[in-house]
């Protein structure tokens, strides 16, 4: 009797915690709206590209949507999340806009079965929104490193780092947007300077 | 009286006496089965000196015979021709040879048969031949005094390069040698003393002991030798069983190059999809250890949050 009593209370204890309604969590996706015009370039378009997944800090790699408050303390939001990790997002965003891009044959993610000429390394050096000290202020920072390598020789072709630093509204949804915008410029000036390596 | 004689049956019992003397004579006179002889000839090569007529001939050291004739050989004045009556009782073979033999020391001889075995063909006479040849081999004398004359030769021969050997300059040489000899010698005694010998000694001792020793180790080291054949053994197994598997994996290893050459096997090809999947894979888990590692952070920070979540939160700017 004492025996099943004990194991009651237990289950009762333990399952308590149900009981309690956590708030709503708002999750956000990169979505941008990148005007592309077709490439001029020439020399790379028989050529087949892949897009390895973005090398990043593993801040980056979960759905916590992270920001930095007064330049070193970082923080994640409570309401707010990433519906996709920002690294495999970024490397999907990529992969579109280089596709509408038209400078390459043909542009396939890493574990794409086919076979290709070129690999386009991607680091993602910042990904981040910035608060002042008492968070009146914002922006974010978008740093991203672009390697193009020749996937017969593996020999290094070309890269560049580009970034971007937008001032942005001091909320959760402020920064996705923000960060949209300096991801949408990084991404622009990446396919300028590939044309620019393929002429 | 009766004086009339009946001559007739008179002259027919002394035809028939007189013919009972001749068979009876005949009977007394006729040679024995024993008594057969045959006749052989011998020629020798050398001279027959002391060999008469009537000379035994000996067989094995049993007479036999006896010489019946003795003469110069018409066709070879080098050879003497003797005619032997032997009995034909005398197993006298093909391989039979005859040897001059003296008598003692009376100066006489007699010829000795000697050989010819047991299952060797009789003697007979070839075509031509009145009787048979029994071959004959040079007497003692004979071979004593040919060797006597190729000892004396080599004698001579030997004397010749002794006194080449022996000149003046190798005398000197030789008086030298025994010089220095005499000289080692001496060095020899000189060193030879006897705290020299008794470290010799003392050396053979230690050589005894250590004989001893060895003699003692001998079984260990028979017992190491059994165990290392043993071993031996078992490398060897081991080392088949390697070369057979070794000669399977080259098996393998050839049919693997042959498919490859032949493009049946194209080891790029198979291992893309696995190695992407196990790329995917890979990523995927790094993903699930990077959410687990910050979960074990959050965790580790406050164990009760497992049950109570009682961490203050900090909200986020713009959060109510």
């Amino acid at each position: 009797m004492k025996q099943s009593l004990l194991i009651l209370f237990a289950v009762l204890f333990l399952s308590s915690g149900c009981a309690f309604k956590s708030k709503t969590i708002d999750e956000y996706k990169l979505h941008l709206n990148v005007v592309t015009k077709p490439s001029s370039a020439q020399s790379c378009s028989s050529k087949r590209l892949k897009v390895a997944e973005a090398f990043s800090s593993n801040s980056l790699r979960t759905l916590q949507m992270n920001y930095v408050e007064n330049s070193f303390h970082q923080y994640a939001y409570t309401q707010s999340q990433w519906a996709q990790e920002p690294n495999k997002a970024i490397t999907d965003e990529v992969v579109k806009y280089l596709k509408s891009r038209k400078i390459f044959k043909s542009v396939q993610k890493f574990f794409s079965r086919s076979k290709a000429d070129y690999l386009l390394e991607i680091d993602i050096e910042d990904f981040m929104q910035y608060f002042n000290e008492n968070a009146t202020k914002s922006y974010v920072h978008v740093v991203i490193d672009f390697s193009l390598i020749d996937l017969k020789t593996r020999e290094l072709i070309s890269t560049k780092t580009f970034d971007a630093t937008l001032d942005a509204k001091p909320n959760a949804q402020g920064g996705v947007e923000t960060l949209n915008k300096g991801l949408e410029k990084v991404l622009k000036e990446s396919g300028e300077w590939l044309e620019e390596v393929c002429k | 009286m009766n004086n009339k004689v009946n001559y007739p049956l008179i002259g027919f019992l002394v035809l028939v006496s007189f013919f009972i003397m001749l068979a009876f004579t005949y009977w007394l006179l006729k040679p024995s089965d024993e008594q057969a002889t045959q006749k052989y000839i011998i020629y020798f090569n050398e001279s027959v000196f002391g060999l008469n007529i009537d000379a035994p001939v000996k067989y094995r050291g049993i007479k036999v015979g006896k010489v019946t004739h003795l003469r110069i050989n018409p066709q070879n004045t080098e050879q003497v021709e003797v005619l032997v009556t032997i009995l034909k009782t005398t197993p006298i073979k093909q391989d039979t040879v005859a040897k001059l033999t003296a008598q003692g020391i009376t100066g006489l001889s007699y010829i000795n048969l000697s050989m010819g075995k047991n299952n060797a063909p009789a003697l007979v006479a070839k075509d031509g031949e009145k009787y048979p040849v029994i071959a004959s081999t040079p007497s003692f004398f004979e071979n004593f005094e040919s060797s006597l004359g190729s000892v004396t030769t080599n004698l001579t021969h030997t004397l010749e390069k002794t006194n080449q050997l022996l000149n003046e300059r190798n005398q000197a040489e030789f008086a030298k040698t025994l010089q220095k000899t005499a000289a080692v010698m001496e060095k020899l005694d000189r060193l030879l003393d006897n705290k020299t010998i008794a470290h010799l000694q003392a050396s053979a001792k230690n050589l005894d002991a250590i004989t001893t020793k060895t003699d003692k180790l001998l079984p260990n080291v028979n017992k190491l030798i059994d165990k290392s054949v043993e071993w031996e053994s078992n490398i060897d197994h081991s080392f088949a069983s390697i070369m057979n598997s070794y000669l399977g994996i080259r098996s393998a290893m050839d049919e693997i190059k042959r498919a490859i050459a032949s493009g049946e096997f194209n080891f790029k090809d198979i291992t893309l999809d696995v190695f992407n999947t196990m790329n995917e894979t890979l990523m995927q888990m790094n993903d699930m250890m990077v959410k687990l590692g910050g979960t074990l952070t959050k965790y580790e920070k406050n164990p009760s949050d497992l049950i109570f979540n009682s961490t203050e939160v900090k909200k986020g700017p713009g959060e109510k």
